[in-house]
């Protein structure tokens, strides 16, 4: 595979570049208390658990929850569920909490927030979280280093984030069986049980059939300069996309609008495929022609979701409250207005232990990338010293998954191509880390298909092929002629039912999560006592020096956003004693913050030294026996520790 | 509570709150109730809370306006507790011309209003406060009314306790001592005494009661009547601007093959217009923009006049039975629309065609309705034609 991504010169040099700066990251966080190396940890040593990634469709809302309820049963030490709210339907909205007990409860360790399944059509996302779930539980013990994650981190993990709506779009989906065809905008005309497409030749038509293969509709765009051109998007059959979206023609799926994203290649020129006689109007089937899909239809079933308030209804990625718009499409009607992400942001903000937020979307794209915060504002917004932070694990990101993206809204291929729409206000993934000052990224998933080719992107091409040769050409049906009632004679055909990902594909995606939200977890802030002194300084008084340190990657303060909004919870060093009393000063202290390897390294070249903190008091014999002295130190995004020593007793005068 | 006073820096005669007391103890900050609403939400703010509306009060609140489309004004009132009162308005971080000149001019009028009600009392956004400190704050409930719902908010802050002794429409620090002396028996504050402290030595301990939070009562007895009045009055007078749909007439004529041509005229006789603010058709403008905001659709913030006609004894022959017909102006954007040469009429006529069904008379109903400008019908009877 390795020669196979060689062989691309950009991919080569990319590649390369990532592999650097990920080693360079990798080596600065081996974890002390180990001695394992967090590069062994992700990439090769985890142990693997048999999971079947073969299953379609998706396990429904009641299986999931028996699921969770018998691993927290089979897991009471490690694995302990919680409802942590009620969904518009009144489904209970469960959260599974990893942690090693034992050890200590979650709350007092380094958090991580997992979400899948946020949008309900999106939902690889639960699978892709109960199997992180499943393998964090089957592997504990065996995995020396997963069993030193959950003896110190703790996961929060929501598999099914819009359960109302993942039962709503599985269950409604062709492939389930006994299933209804949705009626939401149009019919079953030519009663093979499923509502797909029609296509219509038309001059002033926005679609062309591929050259390649006659199945495959392409989009026209218009450009600037308000002539028609044909620019390649996510459904051409070329390379050049980085697919961010939909299935092509489907009746219970679509996606954003269609995006094009140059790869240093010029654009193939391809106008002659679409003269006008060549082109077609594209319809949901059996549905008034008022809806020919011109843009973003509104057939997902994931939007379909009406909270009560007022229609249109929100959408569950555009709720948050960092920069909020009503404008925004799908903002509904006021942030948190959606019972859902009110009892997320309320449990994330009650837990001022997490430091990461990773939730797990499913955008159908021909390779893994993630989303990271700042989603309208260029890189240079964010504190240098956070930025540098995305760029470290982007690398990871990009090194664990053979050259896979990392960017913002703000850098999406849309600014490449000169059309960026500044859409996209209050996602999960910017409240994360300006409303709350803790770290996020918003991975979207893969789609489905086969790399036959082996250049670690799927085609549509390739997914043909796929659906062809593996699924009995059972997604992806061919054009046929029929009769509708108001637009004459049609084509019918197209996509049906094409789930989210399936197979190796979703295996290979299951897979690099689970890899990097291990490695994410391994980069927390972690605190520790590493030293405790003392000094008579006169009769029965002595000087306690307590050296506190951080041994983990991130800073206490985690972000540089979290101190600009106040939002950091400092380190508080308690000093806890039998046999004396403190002078001059409050037996609990406020220690400040103390940097990571990330901070301190890239301070060290401005001549910092923070990569530890002394902690000072002053204390008086009250008897004459021996006195015990304990130093205990937290912050909640740092964890715990505590170290104890015992001065003898007073000496006997005589 | 969790705040941290220190002198402004550009006037250390006045304090403010600067910086949140760091929550070393672990403690989560309680949240200030007038820093919860969404817009321009900080979270550096103090007192802003864990997320906008996160205290449930607020979230109920919100929750009860969006799911009422008719209200159309957003009034909140609260206690400054200075000499005279004073009104809040949008917007709190930006200046006056970032608003749309027709909504600037009604939130001008507005502030006329109070001034003539409460004699020279003045009205203001933070973004224009006297001291201009440059300090902004977000979440702000008129902000969140103007910008995010597409109506009109006001914050009322009512004045302190006294008596205006002098007449001249303010209560002075010397009128408000003395009101407290002759009128409260000095109640509210103690003299200062020496004291001995353990860490400080030889202080005073005196002043305004810690119980009422270092503030004497709001406002209580004839001041408190006075601008309770005043208060009511104003209110009385902004529920007096309500956009108002109104049908002017309902009349018939025969028309060819014994049809009748119904024509009804409807009109907004009130001071604003059926859409409220601009900035409620600039938030609905998105969804006729390209793009996926076009099927996806934007909640709706404004909501155009609807025209129905219901028919007994008689069938529609054209026009459909319920028309939305856009929006009327009200006095004030007419007013100014007009002024600058704009073509928009504050009345708009509807037409059907009728054709009886039977010998008897036919009757028809004209209703028209808008959630925020209420609702107004007629009952007409047309003849048979000979």
């Amino acid at each position: 595979m390795i020669r196979q991504l060689m062989r691309d010169p950009l991919l080569r040099i990319s590649f390369l570049v990532a592999c650097l700066i990920a080693m360079v990251s990798l080596s600065a966080i081996a974890p002390a208390a180990s001695g394992q190396g967090a590069l062994d940890a992700i990439a090769e040593n985890l142990i693997d658990i048999d999971y079947d990634f073969g299953r379609w469709p998706y396990p429904l809302y009641a299986e999931v929850t028996a699921r969770l309820q018998e691993l927290a049963a089979e897991h009471p030490n490690i694995a302990t569920l919680h409802s942590i709210g009620k969904t518009a339907a009144g489904r209970d909205l469960w959260l599974m909490e990893v942690t090693n007990t034992e050890t200590g409860p979650g709350d007092n360790k380094p958090g991580l927030w997992i979400d899948g399944n946020l949008h309900a059509h999106e939902s690889n996302g639960r699978v892709r979280a109960m199997y992180m779930i499943e393998r964090l539980l089957a592997t504990y013990g065996r995995d020396e280093v997963v069993t030193r994650i959950l003896d110190s981190r703790v996961f929060y993990i929501v598999p099914m984030f819009d359960a109302d709506g993942g039962e709503r779009s599985l269950t409604r989906h062709p492939a389930w069986p006994g299933h209804q065809p949705s009626q939401h905008l149009g019919s079953d005309l030519n009663g093979d049980g499923f509502v797909t497409s029609m296509r219509v030749k038309d001059p002033e038509g926005m679609w062309y059939a591929s050259p390649k293969d006659d199945r495959l509709m392409l989009r026209l765009r218009a450009r600037d300069e308000g002539r028609w051109n044909y620019v390649p998007t996510v459904y051409d059959e070329t390379k050049f996309f980085r697919s961010s979206g939909p299935q092509v023609v489907g009746a219970t799926t679509v996606g954003p609008q269609a995006r094009w994203m140059p790869t240093g290649e010029d654009p193939p020129q391809i106008d002659y495929l679409a003269p006008p006689e060549n082109r077609y109007s594209i319809y949901t089937e059996g549905s008034s022609p008022l809806h020919r899909r011109d843009d973003f239809n509104l057939t997902v079933d994931g939007f379909e979701r009406n909270v009560g308030f007022d229609p249109p209804p929100s959408d569950f990625n555009r709720d948050w409250s960092a920069e909020w718009r009503p404008d925004e499409p799908g903002g509904g009607a006021f942030p948190f207005s959606l019972p859902e992400t009110r009892a997320a942001a309320k449990f994330i903000a009650a837990h001022q232990n997490i430091f990461f937020q990773y939730n797990m979307h499913a955008d159908q794209t021909a390779r893994n990338y993630t989303a990271r915060p700042g989603m309208h504002h260029p890189y240079d917004w964010m504190d240098p010293e956070d930025n540098e932070f995305y760029n470290r694990i982007g690398a990871v990101w990009s090194a664990l998954g053979g050259g896979n993206i990392i960017e913002n809204n703000y850098y999406s291929q849309e600014i490449a191509a000169g059309a960026y729409t500044d859409i996209q206000h209050g996602c999960e993934v910017d409240w994360a880390y300006i409303g709350r000052g803790i770290h996020s990224l918003m991975p979207e998933g893969m789609a489905v298909g086969k790399d036959y080719d082996g250049d670690r992107y799927v085609t549509m091409l390739e997914i043909l092929r796929w659906n062809d040769e593996e699924k009995n050409g059972q997604f992806w049906i061919p054009w046929e002629a029929s009769e509708d009632p108001t637009l004459g004679q049609v084509e019918i055909g197209g996509l049906r039912g094409m789930p989210p990902a399936l197979d190796e594909r979703m295996r290979v995606e299951g897979d690099l999560h689970y890899k990097f939200l291990v490695y994410l977890a391994d980069l927390s802030p972690m605190l520790s006592v590493a030293d405790l002194q003392t000094e008579p300084v006169g009769d029965d008084e002595y000087r306690v020096v307590a050296t506190l340190q951080n041994t983990g990657y991130l800073a206490t303060y985690v972000s540089r956003k979290a101190l600009e909004i106040r939002r950091d919870v400092p380190i508080l060093a308690e000093l806890q004693l039998e046999g004396a009393e403190v002078v001059g000063s409050r037996s609990l202290l406020n220690a400040g913050h103390i940097l990571g390897r990330h901070s301190y390294i890239w301070r060290w070249g401005a001549g910092a030294d923070e990569s530890t903190k002394v902690v000072e008091w002053r204390i008086r014999r009250t008897g004459d026996g021996p006195i015990s002295v304990t130093v205990a130190a937290k912050a909640p995004q740092a964890g715990r520790d505590s170290r104890s020593i015992t001065l003898g007793a007073r000496p006997d005068d005589d | 509570m969790g705040y941290v006073w220190r002198p402004r820096p550009n006037n250390p005669a006045r304090w403010e709150m600067k910086d949140r007391e760091r929550h070393w103890t672990g403690r989560r900050e309680q949240p200030d109730y007038n820093r919860q609403w969404a817009e321009e939400w900080n979270a550096a703010d103090p007192g802003a809370g864990d997320y906008p509306f996160s205290l449930p009060e607020f979230y109920a609140v919100a929750k009860a306006v969006t799911d009422r489309r008719n209200i159309y004004f957003f009034y909140d009132v609260h206690s400054a507790n200075v000499g005279r009162e004073f009104m809040i308005r949008g917007l709190s971080n930006a200046p006056y011309q970032a608003m749309h000149h027709e909504d600037n001019d009604w939130h001008v009028r507005l502030a006329a209003a109070w001034s003539v009600i409460s004699p020279g009392d003045f009205t203001l956004d933070d973004y224009y406060t006297p001291d201009g400190t440059g300090a902004t704050i977000g979440g702000l409930p008129p902000d969140w009314a103007y910008l995010h719902q597409g109506i009109f908010g006001f914050g009322g802050e009512l004045g302190g306790s006294g008596i205006d002794y002098d007449g001249n429409g303010e209560v002075l620090p010397d009128e408000l001592e003395r009101w407290h002396q002759e009128e409260m028996g000095g109640r509210y504050a103690q003299p200062w005494q020496p004291y001995e402290h353990p860490v400080l030595g030889s202080i005073e301990i005196g002043g305004p009661h810690v119980s009422s939070q270092g503030q004497f009562p709001p406002a209580i007895g004839s001041l408190m009547s006075d601008r309770t009045d005043k208060s009511f009055e104003f209110l009385m007078y902004v529920a007096g601007l309500a956009p108002e749909v109104s049908l002017v007439e309902v009349t018939s004529e025969p028309a060819s093959q014994g049809t009748h041509r119904v024509l009804a005229t409807v009109r907004n006789d009130g001071w604003i217009s059926t859409y409220v603010t601009r900035r409620a058709l600039e938030i609905g403008g998105a969804t006729t923009q390209a793009g996926p905001g076009a099927a996806l659709n934007i909640r709706r913030r404004e909501f155009p006049v609807v025209v129905e006609i219901q028919i007994e004894g008689g069938e529609l022959v054209s026009g459909a039975s319920s028309q939305e017909i856009g929006h009327l102006l009200g006095k004030l954007a007419h007013i100014r629309q007009w002024a600058d040469g704009g073509e928009e009429v504050p009345s708009k006529t509807v037409e059907w065609r009728v054709r009886p069904t039977g010998p008897g008379p036919v009757t028809v109903r004209v209703r028209a309705s808008a959630h925020k400008a209420g609702s107004d019908q007629e009952t007409l009877t047309l003849r048979a034609q000979r």
